[in-house]
């Protein structure tokens, strides 16, 4: 052995310390940083889903009016958006009861502002005397449901 | 050994701090994201409480002036915005109606008049559904609707007399069994026979009949102249098909009426007749005092052929009485009057036509007229009877007068006149001519006193047979008359009771009384008789009867 012994333990015990520090350095901050990364996407998906859910449990829709034509194949609905945010609607479903038959109608312009309303006429040889179920779906995924007799 | 001690925790601390930092600030935001979203669910759920607790009724709708009349009445515990109201007419294809409403209601508070102020119009006989919404999102609706479930009921009297008026009640109850009024209810009420309506319905309609209620609607009618039975038929405007009530009844004169009223002359004449159209009563007998009493002997031919009149005159069966006879009617060359004593028992005024009967064409009047004087010098009660010899047969009718030849004696005359300026110059028995289907026709009777002053009052009865109406007092208090009380007879004739105002008639004076009637309408002519009466109530004591009364039967032909 020909290194001092006082100076070869001083050295490494130096070296030692700076390597472990160092390690555990940039071991922490990777830990610190991952965890960050992870809370920071929890915050947002946490905001989303709570705004989310914000906007779903305040979306109401009061179908205020169905009308059949009896001039022809078309009944008309009022919709009056009675929540406290707007709100867009993006399919109507009119469903006869007696027979299940289904028409479906889409809107790309369906939006409704709050206590507004929006007029809609769905074209469809509706039956005298029928049950109809109408579905109405927004774009926040709600739904909303009535029925009407047809005159 | 000291320093590589303090260089470990420093680094551990600062790694302790920003872990605890992170995991802190991220439990903090999500505890106040949490929260957030509790608020929000909250809140959205009090909304939910809300619309639960909001409650509106439409209590009331009627339709006035065409447009929906609503009352709408907060019976939540919230106060309510009206936002909407939609309107559905269930008869029609017409497109469904909507108006916006900005209508605040205080828990309680009711609100009238909704509707009235909208575009949107409204029909009675329609059935309309109502539709109410609110600004949180609850609706109500109403219907209105004539053709809904309803009773009627129909009050009449079994029976009732003739031209006399009497009332009528419907009842309509609404039955419907959902809220339902029937808005703008109007009764309707038909008959099958012509009635006049005097009044009714009362009340003519009503805004609103909800479910449950009942309305009472009332007529008064006048019974028709005629007798025989009367249905009526109770229904209401926009009612079903069907729905209506009948209820039959008579009208006819109770017995006792029938023979309280019982006049010959009360309708139109239907047979050949004798009139008494002029006799006077008393006479004051004193040869050639102040005027002649006036006769009249009429025939009434209803026919359709025409009557031949041989013969006419007055028997008087105390031969005392007649002195004079000036024959008026037929003037001189057709036939002859004359005085005949016929011995002890009696005298006779009488006209012969001879070989040249007066000939009085179908469906008119012919009279005869005739004057005297009298020569009694004393009190008689005679009979006097008059004949006439016709074609159809011998006619013959009797009464009484009373004469005397004291000086206070009054003589009454009884007659019409064609000129009221002049009556004593114009009288007459027979008013001919006369248009039918006219308003306010004028008839002059005329009382004259021809003999001395009369301290009495003359009250007057003037029979208006059933077809004349309108019959009204013209003189009404002048010309030395009261005002007249007219009266309707069960049979539909109406009398006029009339009193002169001075307690003494003046000799030598007349009073001419005047009345109008509405003459009937005729498709051809047709004769009437207008029976008139003087009654002289104080003419009391020796010698003078309450029964003396001068009569006067005057024939009114009605011509188309």
């Amino acid at each position: 052995m020909f290194f001092d012994k006082k100076t070869r333990r001083g050295l490494s015990t130096i070296v030692t310390s700076a390597i472990l520090l160092s390690a555990v350095a940039v071991m922490g901050v990777i830990v610190v940083t991952w965890a960050n990364t992870n809370l920071v996407k929890h915050q947002q998906d946490l905001d989303s889903t709570v705004s989310t859910n914000y906007n779903k449990i305040n979306e109401k829709i009061l179908i205020e009016h169905v009308w059949f034509n009896q001039n022809g194949p078309v009944v008309n609905m009022t919709l009056n958006n009675i929540g406290t945010i707007g709100l867009n609607v993006t399919s109507v479903i009119i469903t006869n009861v007696t027979s299940s038959q289904t028409y479906s109608f889409t809107h790309t312009n369906g939006g409704i502002f709050p206590n507004g309303t929006l007029s809609l006429t769905e074209t469809f040889g509706w039956v005298t005397n029928t049950p109809y179920k109408i579905l109405i779906s927004t774009e926040r995924n709600n739904q909303f449901e009535t029925q009407v007799v047809s005159p | 050994m000291r320093y590589r001690r303090g260089l470990s925790t420093v680094v551990g601390a600062v790694f302790f701090i920003i872990a605890t930092t992170t995991v802190v600030t991220y439990i903090t935001y999500s505890m106040n994201s949490i929260d957030n979203f509790s608020q929000s669910v909250i809140v959205s759920e009090s909304q939910n409480i809300d619309r639960g607790r909001e409650s509106i009724t439409i209590s009331q709708v009627g339709i006035v002036n065409n447009k929906f009349n609503m009352t709408v009445t907060n019976t939540g515990s919230l106060p309510v915005k009206l936002t909407r109201l939609w309107v559905t007419n269930q008869d029609g294809v017409t497109s469904d109606q909507k108006a916006d409403l900005n209508i605040q209601l205080n828990p309680g508070q009711q609100q009238y008049n909704i509707g009235q102020s909208t575009a949107i119009t409204a029909e009675s006989t329609a059935s309309y559904n109502l539709k109410v919404v609110t600004e949180r999102g609850n609706i109500s609706t109403f219907q209105v609707s004539p053709n809904t479930s309803t009773r009627i009921q129909l009050i009449t009297p079994g029976t009732v007399a003739p031209n006399t008026d009497f009332k009528i009640i419907s009842l309509i109850t609404n039955n419907s069994t959902t809220p339902n009024n029937i808005a703008n209810l109007t009764p309707t009420m038909l008959s099958n026979v012509t009635l006049t309506l005097v009044d009714g319905p009362n009340p003519a309609n009503i805004d609103a009949l909800p479910q449950g209620s009942t309305a009472a609607f009332t007529w008064t009618y006048t019974a028709p102249v005629t007798s025989g039975g009367i249905s009526m038929n109770a229904s209401y405007t926009g009612a079903p098909t069907g729905k209506f009530v009948l209820s039959n009844f008579t009208n006819q004169l109770s017995a006792e009426a029938a023979a309280a009223t019982q006049s010959q002359w009360s309708q139109a004449a239907s047979r050949v007749g004798i009139l008494i159209s002029g006799i006077p009563n008393p006479i004051h007998s004193l040869t050639n005092s102040l005027e002649y009493a006036k006769w009249g002997i009429g025939i009434i031919n209803p026919l359709d052929r025409d009557v031949e009149v041989y013969a006419a005159g007055v028997l008087f069966t105390n031969p005392n009485i007649l002195n004079t006879v000036v024959g008026v009617e037929p003037g001189s060359g057709i036939g002859l009057w004359s005085k005949r004593a016929l011995g002890a028992g009696a005298n006779m005024a009488v006209w012969e036509g001879g070989s040249t009967p007066v000939i009085i064409p179908a469906k008119s009047v012919g009279q005869f007229r005739f004057e005297t004087d009298f020569s009694s010098n004393t009190l008689y009660e005679s009979i006097v009877t008059m004949q006439a010899l016709t074609s159809e047969g011998k006619l013959t009718v009797q009464y009484v007068i009373s004469s005397d030849s004291a000086a206070n004696y009054p003589l009454i005359n009884a007659f019409y006149s064609t000129n009221a300026a002049s009556p004593t110059t114009s009288w007459t028995y027979n008013l001919n001519n006369i248009p039918g289907n006219t308003n306010d026709k004028l008839f002059n009777m005329t009382v004259q006193n021809a003999g001395a002053d009369f301290p009495s009052k003359i009250k007057v009865l003037i029979l208006v047979p059933s077809d004349f109406t309108d019959v009204q007092d013209y003189t009404a208090g002048s010309g030395g008359w009261g005002v007249a009380s007219i009266f309707t007879n069960p049979d539909g004739s109406r009398i006029i009771k009339v009193e002169t105002t001075a307690s003494t008639f003046l000799g030598g004076t007349s009073k001419t009384y005047q009345f109008t009637a509405d003459t009937p309408s005729v498709t051809s002519d047709k004769l009437y008789v207008f029976q008139t009466t003087t009654i002289y109530p104080s003419f009391t004591g020796t010698g003078q009867s309450e029964l003396a009364s001068a009569l006067s039967e005057a024939g009114v032909e009605i011509v188309p």
